[in-house]
């Protein structure tokens, strides 16, 4: 299991549904969970993915193009996407 | 991610084929550090990461400056003094060989090689030491500055810039993001304090990191600078395209596909543009500056 944490400053709830349009209907490959929600500063997103990989080709083949669309097509600021910081999680078993 | 070999192997071409334009347009972003390193003329000076070489030349050309008329007789150049740039991309330390030759370029040297590991920098103890937009790339940025710091003499100076943050550099983002939807997958965004061009935004770390790496009087101060570039808009989008993360997928892609990208790009990077007049690009960074500890011989 891989997890990431997702803070994105300056990003409103609006903006994040830019994005998550561009990302199209199909379940990302190794896509265990994805919840996300405000914080004070802005979105955050926790996905959990069956392996690391999973999550850098997530990126790699779209997250970074629908941004990309958002950005072109519905004027998602290319600075905010900047602004991610990302940390990963470990997961545990649970002791019951 | 950007750092490694790899990845400075896949964009080297890149950087090679807009290397006169990044050297003219690009020089606001190390601007600041070298105006802090002020380097005097017989010194020894460091280009960490010099890419294809055109601060290198600039720092090497300083050391080489006759001092002043009175003391040195006009056009004499001062003895001993030079730099050395290194880089982790053969094909860019090539093309700063060929650019800058060493027939014409007086005390100039380029070395391949990661700092990171090697036990000695070729050509030191330098008296100084410098870096545009590198630091942020090292994958153990402690290992890095600790290379840096071991290569200078005791009381060497060391100033360098970094990027300081996502928002403050909207242009980096904006190329990316334009050419993204036309090309081929992009290297994986940096996770967390991996390295990448937002790796030093926090004051914080750099303090920490040049702290560990041995390094005294460690400071950081914000500096807004801006890039500019002649009006002509698929110049400038491909100018930051290549020196990118799309920089390799787009140089893969089909000659639609590349249209396509720079005029995404050129669509982003609109808001930086005055039509007939040019562009002007915000860009915020960080001056580093540091000593290596112990007094000077000079």
């Amino acid at each position: 299991m891989y997890g990431v944490v997702q803070q994105m400053p300056g990003v409103s709830e609006r903006e994040y549904r830019m994005v998550e349009r561009h990302l199209g209907p199909d379940r990302p490959a190794g896509l265990v969970a994805h919840v996300s929600g405000p914080y004070e500063d802005g979105w955050r997103v926790l996905n959990i993915w069956t392996e690391e990989a999973a999550f850098r080709r997530f990126q790699s083949e779209r997250l970074m193009k629908a941004a990309g669309l958002a950005a072109q097509e519905e004027g998602f600021d290319p600075g905010k996407a900047a602004g991610f910081s990302s940390f990963t999680v470990v997961g545990d078993e649970m002791p019951f | 991610m950007p750092g490694g070999a790899a990845f400075w192997a896949a964009a080297a071409p890149g950087w090679i084929r807009h290397a006169d334009r990044h050297d003219a347009r690009g020089r606001p972003l190390g601007e600041a550090a070298l105006r802090a390193l002020a380097v005097r003329p017989g010194e020894r000076v460091l280009d960490v990461g010099c890419g294809c070489g055109g601060t290198t030349a600039e720092l090497a050309a300083a050391t080489r400056k006759a001092p002043t008329v009175t003391t040195a007789a006009v056009g004499e150049a001062a003895a001993g003094g030079g730099a050395v740039g290194v880089d982790l991309s053969a094909a860019m330390i090539e093309a700063a060989r060929s650019r800058f030759p060493a027939a014409d370029h007086p005390g100039l040297t380029f070395e391949t090689g990661d700092v990171e590991r090697l036990p000695e920098i070729p050509g030191g103890p330098f008296d100084a030491a410098y870096s545009r937009m590198v630091l942020m790339l090292f994958a153990d940025p402690v290992a890095g500055c600790a290379a840096v710091r071991r290569s200078l003499r005791p009381g060497g100076r060391f100033a360098a810039t970094v990027f300081r943050s996502g928002a403050g550099n909207a242009w980096l983002p904006a190329a990316v993001l334009g050419a993204a939807p036309f090309v081929g997958a992009l290297p994986p965004l940096p996770v967390g304090a991996e390295p990448g061009p937002f790796a030093l935004a926090d004051p914080g770390r750099i303090q920490r990191v040049l702290t560990a790496a041995g390094f005294a009087d460690v400071a950081t101060e914000a500096h807004d600078v801006h890039l500019t570039a002649p009006d002509d808009p698929g110049d400038v989008a491909e100018w930051l395209i290549d020196l990118g993360p799309a920089g390799a997928p787009f140089r893969q892609s089909s000659s639609q596909a590349q249209a396509a990208a720079r005029t995404g790009a050129a669509n982003l990077l609109e808001r930086f543009r005055e039509p007939g007049v040019g562009y002007r690009i915000p860009a915020a960074l960080w001056l580093v500056t540091a000593r290596a500890p112990g007094v000077s011989a000079a």
